[in-house]
């Protein structure tokens, strides 16, 4: 949360476009890296970014001020991922097939030997994810990325606790699965 | 062995293990090599996953928002002025068509009446009339009924033309209010006004 955030998520209520421009500017990264990490593709990352923060223009109404702006800008974006997800059919790639996504910004800058480690890194990462089905992919990203509590993630996927657990739980199962260090059958036994 | 300890592995990633179930975890792992190995790649996932970058959008995100901010509120302007257009356009033609059904008889009724039903005439025509006619003492008769106030003149010899205005006046105002609230549905913003 930026110093004039409250002032300016409360004009940006009222229809100010110039305040609202100020929210977008300040959570184009998370929205943005939350867009790529359930979509996989910077080019469609940025579409579906641009589409949550025209949603969340058009529908701040919605928005309750004793609530956390960016918990429910994150709900917003999230909810548009997973339609997005759902309405191309996603089916999720395996790790063989899959092709190289589109280069997207990482923010920071790094030398020419972590260059190298960090895309070897970043490429285990995004075949990881693709093997989570989109519900099971958003809290792991929400956890992970964003420090979000259970509670937090519970109320930006309009989502139980308990729920949030058992995604986290099962979502941590397939991916050490897909890792390679746990055999199909020890990692479904207690 | 039967034992569940994976859920438990995942709390304590999120540090929300109390500290004897946290205990009864460690416990278990140093014995279990089932869950050990489990374990150990919950604790690799969560490496790799905790030290995964963050990605930003191409520069001039927010200016690329602006634009489509702008282009978006200019089509739903379109967009609005097209549906006002089509409910004026709805208002006009159902009003006019509501007009043309009660005034076109009363016309040709007034006009039978004073020409008179002339030898040799159509007698599909003299039934058309006739029928016309038939159907306005209805609707007089209606009038009558809904508007006790204007009984007095309602009984005069132009009760039938004073039940066409009644019924002119209602079935304009109906179509009225529905258009009104078409209008409204689609969130137009000077219809509801100016109706």
């Amino acid at each position: 949360m930026y110093d004039n955030e409250p002032a300016d998520v409360l004009a940006a209520r009222r229809g100010n476009t110039a305040a609202f421009t100020r929210l977008v500017e300040a959570y184009q990264k998370p929205v943005y890296n939350l867009a790529y990490r359930m979509l996989g593709d910077s080019a469609e990352a940025e579409e579906a970014a641009q589409e949550a923060f025209l949603r969340a223009y058009t529908q701040f109404s919605t928005y309750q001020p004793g609530r956390k702006f960016s918990s429910w800008l994150f709900s917003i974006a999230s909810h548009h991922c997973i339609d997005l997800l759902r309405r191309r059919r996603l089916t999720w790639l395996s790790i063989e097939d899959e092709e190289a996504p589109a280069e997207a910004l990482m923010t920071v800058e790094l030398g020419p030997e972590d260059t190298m480690l960090q895309k070897e890194q970043e490429t285990t990462v995004r075949k990881l994810l693709a093997t989570l089905p989109p519900d099971y992919r958003l809290p792991v990203v929400l956890r992970y990325w964003y420090d979000l509590s259970y509670e937090e993630i519970a109320e930006a996927t309009h989502s139980t606790v308990s729920a949030v657990k058992s995604k986290l739980f099962r979502a941590r199962t397939m991916l050490a699965e897909r890792a390679g260090r746990l055999t199909p059958a020890t990692a479904t036994r207690g | 062995m039967a034992h569940d300890y994976s859920e438990r592995m995942s709390l304590m990633l999120d540090g929300r293990l109390a500290a004897q179930e946290r205990a009864e975890l460690e416990a278990h792992l140093q014995v279990c090599d089932e869950c050990r190995t489990r374990w150990v790649a919950f604790q690799q996932v969560d490496r790799v996953l905790s030290n995964a970058a963050t990605f930003a959008p191409a520069p001039g995100f927010a200016n690329r928002f602006v634009e489509r901010l702008a282009k978006q509120q200019v089509e739903q302007a379109r967009r609005a002025r097209r549906e006002r257009t089509v409910a004026w356009v709805g208002v006009f033609a159902t009003g006019l068509a509501a007009m043309a059904l009660l005034i076109v008889p009363a016309l040709l009724a007034t006009w039978a009446s004073l020409v008179g039903f002339a030898e040799g005439a159509p007698t599909l025509f003299v039934s058309v009339v006739e029928e016309l006619a038939r159907w306005l003492v209805t609707l007089s008769a209606l009038g009558e009924a809904g508007f006790s106030v204007l009984s007095t003149l309602t009984r005069s010899s132009g009760s039938i033309l004073m039940g066409y205005t009644l019924m002119l006046v209602l079935v304009t105002t109906a179509w009225v209010s529905v258009m009104k609230n078409v209008s409204r549905r689609w969130n137009t913003a000077t219809l509801p006004v100016l109706l």
